[in-house]
C-alpha cells in the first residue's frame, strides 16, 4: 500500500521527471534545428528515422517526405550502404567516406560522410548516425589542383624529355666537338710551324711537336708554366725577349736561335666573340730560306762586283771616245756612242743598286754616321737636279720652313741617295707642272718632302711601292728606264736612321713622298757614348 | 455527423477516461503546420475551443499524458474545418510517427520487424494508459502480421487514424516501400476488439 503522502511524493517526482524530459526533448530539438551540418539517423534496416533541419534543406525534402524512406533514396550509388555495412563488419565504429548524394530535385552533390554506429546494451548495431559535409567546392579545388598537378607533371615530363633531348644533342655536339678538337689537334701536331698557345693567364697550354723540335724542349716540361718561368729555358729566352713578357703583337720577326736555326716568329691574339682566349706564338723555321737567300745575295753581290769593273772600263773608254781623246768621230758615231754610254750608265746604276740591295739584305749596309746639316745636303741635290727639271719644262721649288735646322746624325752618302732617288722619281714621272721640295723641323723630327704634279701611283698598287723591283704600271708606260730598287733602298736607309718614309698619291694628280729623321742632341749623344 | 453528436461523443470519451502522450498531438499539429495555412490552424483551434478545449495543442508536452478525448476532438475539428474524410485522416496517421520525436526515439531500438512486432504492446502502453495490444500472428512467409487492440473504443475515425499510424511504424522496421494496414475487425462493427492486418510486398 502506498500512502497518500508517498503517492503525492511519487507524483511530484514523476512530474519533475516529465519536466526534465520536456526540457531534454526541447533541448534536443533546438540542437537539431541549430546544427548546420546535415545529419540523420538510420536504423539497422537503413530506414531514415530522424534528421535535422539542415538535412532537410540539404536534400530538399520535407520531413514527412524523407523520414521513413530507405537511406538509398539519397545515394546515387546504393553500394555506399554496403560499404557502410562492411565497415560495420570490420568493427569500425566511426568512419568516413566520400560519395555522391542526390537531392529531391536531382542535384548531385559530392559529400563526405561521417558515420557512427549505435549499439544497444548487448552491443548489437541498432543504427547509424550519419553526417554529410558538402565537399563539392573542395572537390572542385582538388580537381583543379589535380589538373594543375597533372599539367605541371606533364610540363615536368615534357621538360625532362626536352632536357634528355638537349642532353642527347649536347652529347652529340660534345662528340662532334671532340672530333673537331681531335682534327684540330691533328692539324696542329702535323703543322710545319711550331705553335705555342698561352691562355689569358699567360700560361702555356699548348706546344705542338714542331715547336718541341724547334725549341728542343718537351711539352710535358713546360705546359702550365708562365712566361716568367719559361724564361729559364735557353731556347725560349730569345723568343720571350722578342715578344716581351706581355706577349705583344709581333709579326714575322726573325730570330737566330743558334748558328743552325733561324726562325720567324709571329704573335697573334686569339679571341672568341670579343673574349680573349690568349696568345698564339707561331714559329716558322726560315733557316733554309735564309741560306738560299744568302746564297742568292752572295751570287748577286759577286756578279755585281764582277760586272762593275768591266762596266767602268767600258764607261771610261766610251767617255774617251766621246771626248775625242782617241780621234775625231763623226756625228753619227757620236750618237751611237752616246747611246752606248747612257746604256752603260744605266747598267752601272743597276749594278750599284743591286749591290746596295745585297748589302741591305746581308745586314752589312754600314753607315758612316756624322752630324750633318740636312739643309745643305738637300740644297746640293736640288742644284744637281734643277737643270734636269728645267730642261723638261718643270718648275722646281725648294722651301725651307725654318731659317736654321738642327744637325742630324746621318750617313751623308746614303741620305743623299734617298733624296736623289725621290727627286729623280719626281722629275721622271712628271710631264708638266712643278716639283716642290720642302724641309721643316717639327716635334724633334726633320720632315722632308718632295711633291710633284706627275702621273701618281694607282691606288691598287700603292701597297707594293717600297717592294724590290716594283714599278707601277703607269710608271713603266711613262718611263721605260728604272730598276725598281730605288724606293726599296730608300726605305731601308731611312728606317736604318730611325726615321719613317711614306707617300700620298692620287693617280693623274701627283705624288708627295715624305721621310723623317730623328733629331738627336749632339751633346746628349756625345755624353751617352760614355 | 452533427456538431452536437461530436460534443456528446467527446463527453462520453472523457467520462470513460484514458490518456495519451502529448507526442502524438504535437506531431498532428506539426503536420498541419507543414500542410496548411495559419488561418486554417487558427480555425481548428477555434473549433477545439468550441468543443470546450482551451488548451493550445502546440504547447503541450510530448512526454506528458493528456485526455484521449482531446486528441479525438482535434480529429473532429480537422474534419469539421477541412472536410477531411477517412483517406486524409489515414494520411495524417501515416505522417504523425515521422514527426514525433518520441516515436522516433522509441523506434530506433527496433532493429527488425519481429522485434518491433513483439514490442508493440510495450510501445502501446508507453503511449496510452487505456487499451491493450496483442500480437497473435506474425507471418513472415506470407508477409503479414496481425495486431489486436482491445478495450479501446474511442471512435471509428481514430481507427482510421491508427491504420495510417501502424503502416508507417511497420515501414520503419520493414524498410519496404509498399506496406498496407487495414482494420479487419472493429468494435464499432460489432466485433469484440479491433483487428489490424499489416501486410507488405
Amino acid at each position: 500500500m502506498v500512502s497518500n503522502n508517498n503517492k503525492e511524493e511519487l507524483l511530484s517526482q514523476i512530474s519533475e521527471l516529465q519536466e526534465s524530459l520536456d526540457s531534454l526533448v526541447t533541448y534536443i530539438q533546438d540542437l537539431n534545428d541549430f546544427l548546420a551540418t546535415p545529419f540523420c539517423y538510420v536504423n539497422a534496416l537503413w530506414v531514415i528515422i530522424n534528421a535535422n533541419k539542415a538535412f532537410f534543406n540539404f536534400f530538399e525534402y520535407s520531413e514527412i517526405e524523407i523520414i521513413g524512406k530507405d537511406l538509398g533514396t539519397i545515394f546515387l550509388d546504393r553500394s555506399v550502404i554496403e560499404l557502410i555495412q562492411r565497415m560495420n563488419l570490420a568493427k569500425e565504429k566511426t568512419f568516413e567516406l566520400e560519395t555522391k548524394v542526390i537531392t529531391k530535385t536531382g542535384k548531385i552533390i559530392e559529400v563526405n560522410i561521417l558515420a557512427k554506429a549505435r549499439e544497444d546494451l548487448e552491443k548489437n548495431i541498432i543504427g547509424y548516425f550519419l553526417t554529410f559535409t558538402d565537399i563539392t567546392q573542395f572537390k572542385n579545388i582538388q580537381e583543379e589542383l589535380e589538373k594543375e598537378v597533372e599539367a605541371r607533371t606533364k610540363e615536368i615530363n615534357d621538360s625532362r624529355i626536352a632536357l634528355l633531348n638537349i642532353l642527347e644533342d649536347s652529347e652529340t655536339a660534345r662528340l662532334q666537338a671532340e672530333e673537331e678538337r681531335n682534327k684540330t689537334l691533328a692539324i696542329i701536331n702535323n703543322l710545319a710551324d711550331g705553335l705555342l698557345m698561352f691562355n689569358s693567364d699567360e700560361k702555356l697550354t699548348l706546344l705542338n711537336p714542331q715547336a718541341e723540335k724547334i725549341l728542343d724542349i718537351k711539352s710535358k716540361d713546360v705546359i702550365g708554366k708562365t712566361i716568367a718561368e719559361l724564361k729559364n729555358y735557353p731556347s725560349l729566352e730569345k723568343i720571350i725577349q722578342a715578344v716581351g713578357e706581355d706577349l705583344r703583337s709581333v709579326s714575322r720577326r726573325e730570330i737566330q736561335i743558334n748558328n743552325d736555326l733561324i726562325i720567324e716568329i709571329s704573335v697573334i691574339s686569339v679571341a672568341l666573340k670579343e673574349k680573349k682566349l690568349g696568345n698564339l706564338i707561331i714559329l716558322h723555321d726560315i733557316t733554309r730560306e735564309k741560306i738560299v737567300e744568302r746564297m742568292k745575295t752572295e751570287f748577286v753581290s759577286i756578279s755585281a762586283h764582277q760586272l762593275r769593273t768591266p762596266l767602268s772600263a767600258i764607261k771610261w773608254s766610251l767617255k774617251m771616245l766621246l771626248d775625242g781623246d782617241l780621234g775625231k768621230i763623226s756625228l753619227e758615231q757620236k750618237e751611237f756612242i752616246e747611246k752606248a754610254y747612257a746604256s752603260n750608265e744605266r747598267m752601272i746604276k743597276l749594278i750599284n743598286d743591286l749591290l746596295n740591295v745585297t748589302r741591305i739584305e746581308e745586314g752589312r749596309y754600314l753607315f758612316s754616321l756624322s752630324y750633318e746639316n740636312i739643309a745643305n745636303i738637300i740644297k746640293e741635290q736640288y742644284q744637281t737636279f734643277k737643270e734636269l727639271a728645267e730642261k723638261k719644262g718643270l718648275k722646281m721649288e725648294l722651301i725651307f720652313k725654318q731659317d736654321k735646322f738642327p744637325l742630324v746624325k746621318v750617313d751623308k752618302e746614303k741620305i743623299s741617295l734617298v733624296i736623289q732617288n725621290l727627286i729623280e722619281n719626281a722629275i721622271h714621272y712628271t710631264q708638266k707642272g712643278k716639283i716642290t721640295i720642302t724641309l721643316e723641323s717639327k716635334d724633334r723630327e726633320i720632315i722632308f718632302s718632295v711633291e710633284d704634279t706627275g702621273i701618281g701611283i694607282p691606288k691598287d698598287q700603292q701597297e707594293r711601292v717600297f717592294s724590290r723591283f716594283f714599278r707601277a704600271e703607269n710608271a713603266i708606260l711613262s718611263e721605260t728606264e728604272g730598276t725598281g730598287l730605288g724606293l726599296f733602298i730608300s726605305k731601308n736607309i731611312i728606317e736604318a736612321h730611325g726615321g719613317r718614309i711614306w707617300f700620298e698619291s692620287e693617280e693623274g694628280k701627283g705624288t708627295t713622298f715624305y721621310f723623317t729623321l730623328p733629331i738627336k742632341e749632339e751633346l746628349g749623344e756625345f755624353l751617352r757614348t760614355f | 455527423m452533427a456538431e452536437e453528436n461530436k460534443v456528446e461523443i467527446l463527453k462520453k470519451v472523457r467520462e470513460t477516461g484514458g490518456n495519451v502522450k502529448g507526442a502524438c498531438t504535437r506531431a498532428i499539429f506539426e503536420y498541419l503546420r507543414i500542410t496548411l495555412e495559419e488561418k486554417k490552424i487558427k480555425e481548428i483551434k477555434e473549433k477545439l475551443k468550441f468543443y470546450g478545449y482551451s488548451l493550445d495543442p502546440e504547447k503541450i508536452s510530448p512526454v506528458r499524458m493528456y485526455p484521449l478525448d482531446f486528441e479525438l476532438a482535434i480529429l473532429f475539428a480537422i474534419q469539421e474545418v477541412l472536410g477531411w474524410q477517412e483517406k486524409e485522416i489515414k494520411e495524417l496517421g501515416r505522417n504523425v510517427p515521422k514527426l514525433s520525436f518520441i516515436v522516433k526515439f522509441f523506434i530506433r531500438y527496433l532493429v527488425n520487424l519481429e522485434l518491433g512486432y513483439k514490442s508493440s504492446p510495450v510501445y502501446w502502453r508507453s503511449h496510452f494508459d487505456i487499451g491493450k495490444v496483442e500480437t497473435p500472428e506474425f507471418n513472415l512467409k506470407d508477409k503479414y502480421l496481425v495486431l489486436i487492440l482491445k478495450n479501446f473504443d474511442l471512435h471509428p475515425i481514430y481507427c482510421v487514424f491508427l491504420t495510417g499510424y501502424f503502416e508507417t511504424m511497420a515501414k520503419f522496421i520493414l524498410n519496404r516501400e509498399k506496406v498496407e494496414c487495414f482494420e479487419e475487425e472493429c468494435t464499432f462493427k460489432g466485433f469484440p476488439y479491433h483487428k489490424f492486418i499489416i501486410q507488405w510486398d
